[in-house]
């Protein structure tokens, strides 16, 4: 295709992109270097009651101006993101390196966030590849009727909207609700075992959550990816005797792993952004993601705290792109074969 | 085939049936509680659903549409509703458009710059859609266009650009590039050709890959919820909207209530396209 014609079939698309995606990293960029000028401090005279001469000097906020200033890196090494300092103070306590993680760093709002997304991220990928491929295998091989139902079933919930998939569970989780007894049955020892209340059973309880939703959509890719398995080459594996164990292993297996790469790609880019189980799950005080932070930044609070909201964005942006990087350079790799 | 032994039989049922009620059971549950009264859906007692115990004692039938009043009447979910609409409609509309132009060009491009600009696209998919929004929320408060529909329903185009290329591009790969040829020998001009030849055979890949568009639209809660005032929010943030104040007396089942309005379309689209919905998914995967 020539050049100007690339370029006008090219154009809306990429001009979205440009104005609605790449500008706006700049736009945090930008603000992530300017704060709102601090509030300022005066003294100032209250007199309860002139008769009994009750006056006392205060010091307090007078003006609360309105602008911005320029702070620089301030927002980086501030308490809310890097928190250099603190980490330096916790560092020189020596209290020993475990307590120093539990207590210097683990009570820094960043650092608990990014522990959480990463918790989140890593624990629920294998969970994701293995069920998703367990269950493709179990539908694959039910009674030929049955599976299309099955199949509606089973994207549900991964279909149906995060917030509501994560309140329609949530629901089931206080006490008294279906989630919460059976729970209760099997932690038996246990009076009254709350899934909500404590920050191991909330971070656990999410985590179930994005097993639940995602295993649909590894299990849709490894299931159109056991239709093309090659039946000759199952078959020739079984004349020769493989039983069904080997036949899995060797044949259907490597038929499916770069399928199993796609899953994980996919899953890692929308693992690192999980926000919406925050909030169906009503789980804030227990648990933030790092895209649940810059929401409470930028949302929830009054006035939106731009400048560590875009802080956070641009830590994010570089994690993002440290996280692709080796698929890009895989992927540029291969695409140099492939035109050579 | 081998016969399989019966304990493998057993075990391939039993496992399908155990996963089968995991995925759908809970929005049966909730379908099923959403018609019940708040003491039996949010009570001490999770079999009360079931049974309506407080909903037979108190509105005199196993089924009551408190929740539906309190959420369409008194809350007015349905502006949501028509809300959710619009925005979803238009973004779809937008993005099925520039996409299937994007697309199109990608996969018939064999220069370097269509491989960076999918590369670059891969990214912008990657990248937090909070991010973004940080990025533009306080120039649209400085240009006093913040809460407006249009702006989300331009966010939500532009999020949806890296993905719909993608798997437009996957969908225009898989039609032959002698079609083009033969078009344009026989004196169509590039955009002669794509119309009148290339896209009657595109529906079905126009079709799967709105669907995505429309489902990213439609579940959106980041982009909807931080740029959208309250009169024009959709029906997500209006959702999250009712968790915030549950103390109120009743409003918590007309959360039930409007989550379940909310899921119906949902139910009908994989009904009705569960064929696309799984070819959507796979596109990306089996071409890599």
């Amino acid at each position: 295709m020539p050049h100007r014609t690339f370029f006008f079939f090219m154009l809306p698309s990429s001009l979205a992109m440009l104005l609605f995606i790449f500008v706006p990293i700049f736009s945090v960029l930008y603000q992530s270097f300017w704060q709102p000028l601090p509030p300022i401090m005066g003294a100032v005279e209250t007199c309860l009651s002139a008769l009994l001469g009750g006056c006392s000097i205060e010091y307090q906020v007078v003006e609360i101006p309105d602008g911005v200033e320029f702070v620089g890196f301030e927002l980086y090494t501030g308490r809310a993101l890097l928190a250099t300092e603190e980490l330096r103070a916790a560092w020189a306590d020596r209290l020993g390196f475990f307590s120093f993680i539990r207590d210097g760093v683990f009570n820094l709002p960043f650092y608990k966030a990014l522990a959480f997304t990463l918790f989140y991220t890593l624990i629920t990928t294998p969970f994701v590849i293995g069920l998703g491929l367990i269950v493709a295998l179990a539908l694959d091989n039910i009674w030929r009727p049955l599976k299309g139902p099955a199949i509606f079933a089973s994207l549900l919930p991964f279909i149906i909207t995060p917030l509501i998939g994560s309140l329609v569970l949530f629901w089931m989780t206080g006490q008294g609700g279906l989630l919460y007894d059976f729970f209760n049955w099997i932690v038996f020892w246990r009076d009254d075992f709350s899934l909500r209340a404590s920050v191991p059973m909330t971070w656990t309880v999410i985590a179930v959550y994005g097993v639940w939703h995602v295993t649909p959509f590894a299990f849709v890719v490894f299931y159109a990816g056991l239709q093309t398995v090659s039946r000759d080459q199952l078959e020739a594996a079984m004349i020769d005797g493989a039983p069904r164990i080997d036949r899995f292993r060797y044949v259907i297996m490597p038929h499916l792993m770069p399928l199993v790469t796609f899953v994980l790609l996919i899953h890692l880019m929308d693992a690192f952004r999980v926000l919406e189980p925050i909030f169906g799950f009503n789980a804030q005080a227990n648990a933030q993601s790092i895209s649940s932070l810059i929401y409470d930044h930028l949302v929830l609070q009054n006035p939106s705290l731009y400048g560590s909201a875009a802080a956070t964005s641009v830590l994010t942006i570089i994690m993002v792109g440290i996280l692709l990087t080796p698929v890009l350079i895989r992927t540029w790799r291969d695409f140099r074969i492939a035109i050579r | 085939m081998i016969r399989k032994s019966p304990a493998l039989v057993a075990l391939i049922y039993g496992f399908a049936a155990i996963w089968l009620i995991m995925a759908a059971f809970p929005f049966v549950f909730t379908l099923l509680g959403s018609f019940k009264t708040e003491l039996d859906f949010f009570g001490s007692d999770w079999r009360n659903v079931l049974s309506g115990k407080y909903t037979i004692e108190r509105e005199g039938g196993y089924f009551t549409g408190i929740g539906y009043r309190l959420a369409f009447v008194q809350e007015g979910f349905w502006k949501a509703g028509i809300n959710t609409l619009v925005v979803t409609i238009c973004t779809v509309g937008i993005s099925l458009t520039f996409g299937t132009l994007g697309g199109y060009a990608l996969a018939r491009s064999t220069y370097h710059y269509a491989f960076w600009i999918l590369m670059i696209a891969l990214v912008f998919r990657a990248m937090p859609h909070v991010t973004l929004v940080a990025g533009y929320k306080a120039p649209l408060f400085e240009y006093g266009i913040w809460g407006q529909t249009w702006v989300s329903i331009v966010v939500l185009v532009a999020i949806n650009q890296p993905f719909t290329i993608w798997m437009m591009r996957s969908f225009f790969m898989n039609i032959p590039n002698e079609l083009d040829e033969s078009a344009l020998i026989d004196g169509c001009n590039r955009l002669q050709g794509f119309w009148y030849v290339i896209m009657p055979v595109m529906w079905p890949g126009v079709i799967t890959t709105g669907l995505f568009s429309f489902l990213l639209a439609y579940n959106d809660f980041t982009v909807t919820s931080a740029l959208l005032s309250e009169q024009s929010a959709t029906m997500v943030p209006t959702i999250n909207s009712y968790l915030g104040t549950a103390q109120q007396d009743g409003i918590q089942m007309a959360a039930v209530a409007a989550v379940v309005s909310a899921t119906a379309p949902l139910f009908v689209l994989i009904m009705v396209f569960q064929r696309q919905l799984v070819s959507g998914l796979t596109a990306g995967a089996v071409k890599g």
